[in-house]
């Protein structure tokens, strides 16, 4: 035999049922402004590639705006276009990488352009390197090198901070 | 004729807590687009400085400053060359002795205090990520102080 239904359930109103949700909007606008002032105080130099992994470093030199040299375990990147693959460079025993030095040409006649007719833009040769962790050293010496006879001298590689 | 009451007297208390619907609908547009726009890994870049040519740079006080100082790494450890006098660290358990190096070069650096720079020996095949390694113990103290040693680092490749 069945129980039957308790005093209490009897008794009871279907009433309107209404969500509290004050608990849930609290974290939300915490939520919201912590990720607003991660959001505004980091202007976005270096992408994130998932492609490749920049190695560990305790640097803390900021990065800022300039050329980027990608160089994955397949490619080689100029400013997001693909220049050549990796593969090539490193069965050619020559130093300089032609492909990529033809690029960096290209680069440095449209940055000879804006220079003649700016007169406050100063070229540095400023280039950043980001290198996926496992590329060997004759390969990032081989770009360094290219880069530094296209006229890129100042040289800079991307790494992820530590803290 | 009397007015006719107004239909106000009629209405209900409105209930007291807040319709927080729509802010909510605002919030979780916000909240997603914000979490994916947002970077948690910084990135920081490490200058690299091409050697300079002995004489031209130095020609003055090149007695006072005798030597440059090398690092180079091979299979079997680091060698310190230069201002270092050719000491070698060799490998433990297989893997580089980084605490040593440091060691190392904090006491190169109490000897010559002035000295900045300071020039690695790679080898060819030498991954990324050890030649970063090895210049963060070039560059900087171990521990908390974050000392610079010799922030001044050029890349160069082992003589084979």
């Amino acid at each position: 035999m069945a129980f039957p239904p308790s005093k209490k359930k009897q008794k009871k109103e279907v009433g309107e049922a209404s969500l509290n949700l004050n608990a849930l909007m609290d974290m939300f606008t915490i939520i919201l402004l912590f990720l607003l002032v991660s959001f505004t105080s980091e202007g976005e130099v270096i992408t994130a590639n998932p492609k490749f992994k920049l190695p560990v470093s305790s640097a803390q030199k900021k990065p800022e705006q300039r050329l980027i040299v990608q160089i994955t375990s397949d490619e080689i990147i100029i400013d997001g276009n693909k220049v050549m693959d990796t593969k090539e460079v490193l069965n050619n025993e020559d130093y300089t990488i032609k492909p990529l030095l033809d690029a960096l040409n290209i680069n440095i006649k449209k940055v000879e352009y804006v220079a003649q007719r700016s007169s406050d833009f100063v070229f540095r040769g400023d280039v950043t390197i980001q290198g996926d962790q496992k590329i060997p050293f004759i390969l990032l010496e081989k770009v360094m090198f290219t880069c530094g006879e296209a006229g890129y001298g100042n040289i800079s590689l991307a790494v992820m901070s530590r803290d | 004729m009397a007015y006719r009451p107004s239909n106000r007297r009629h209405l209900k208390p409105s209930s007291e807590d807040l319709n927080l619907t729509p802010i909510m609908n605002v919030f979780m547009i916000i909240i997603p687009f914000l979490l994916l726009t947002a970077v948690f890994a910084k990135t920081a870049i490490i200058d690299i400085y091409l050697p300079q040519e002995a004489g031209s740079s130095a020609a003055g006080d090149s007695a006072s400053e005798p030597l440059v100082l090398t690092v180079s790494v091979t299979d079997s450890g680091f060698e310190l060359g230069g201002v270092g006098n050719g000491m070698v660290l060799p490998k433990v358990s297989d893997r580089y002795d980084f605490k040593q190096l440091s060691e190392e070069l904090v006491k190169i650096k109490e000897r010559y205090p002035e000295k900045e720079d300071v020039v690695l020996l790679l080898q060819r095949n030498l991954p990324y990520d050890t030649i970063v390694k090895v210049m963060d113990t070039a560059r900087e103290m171990d521990g908390k102080e974050r000392k610079p040693l010799f922030p001044l680092v050029s890349l160069g490749e082992t003589g084979t």
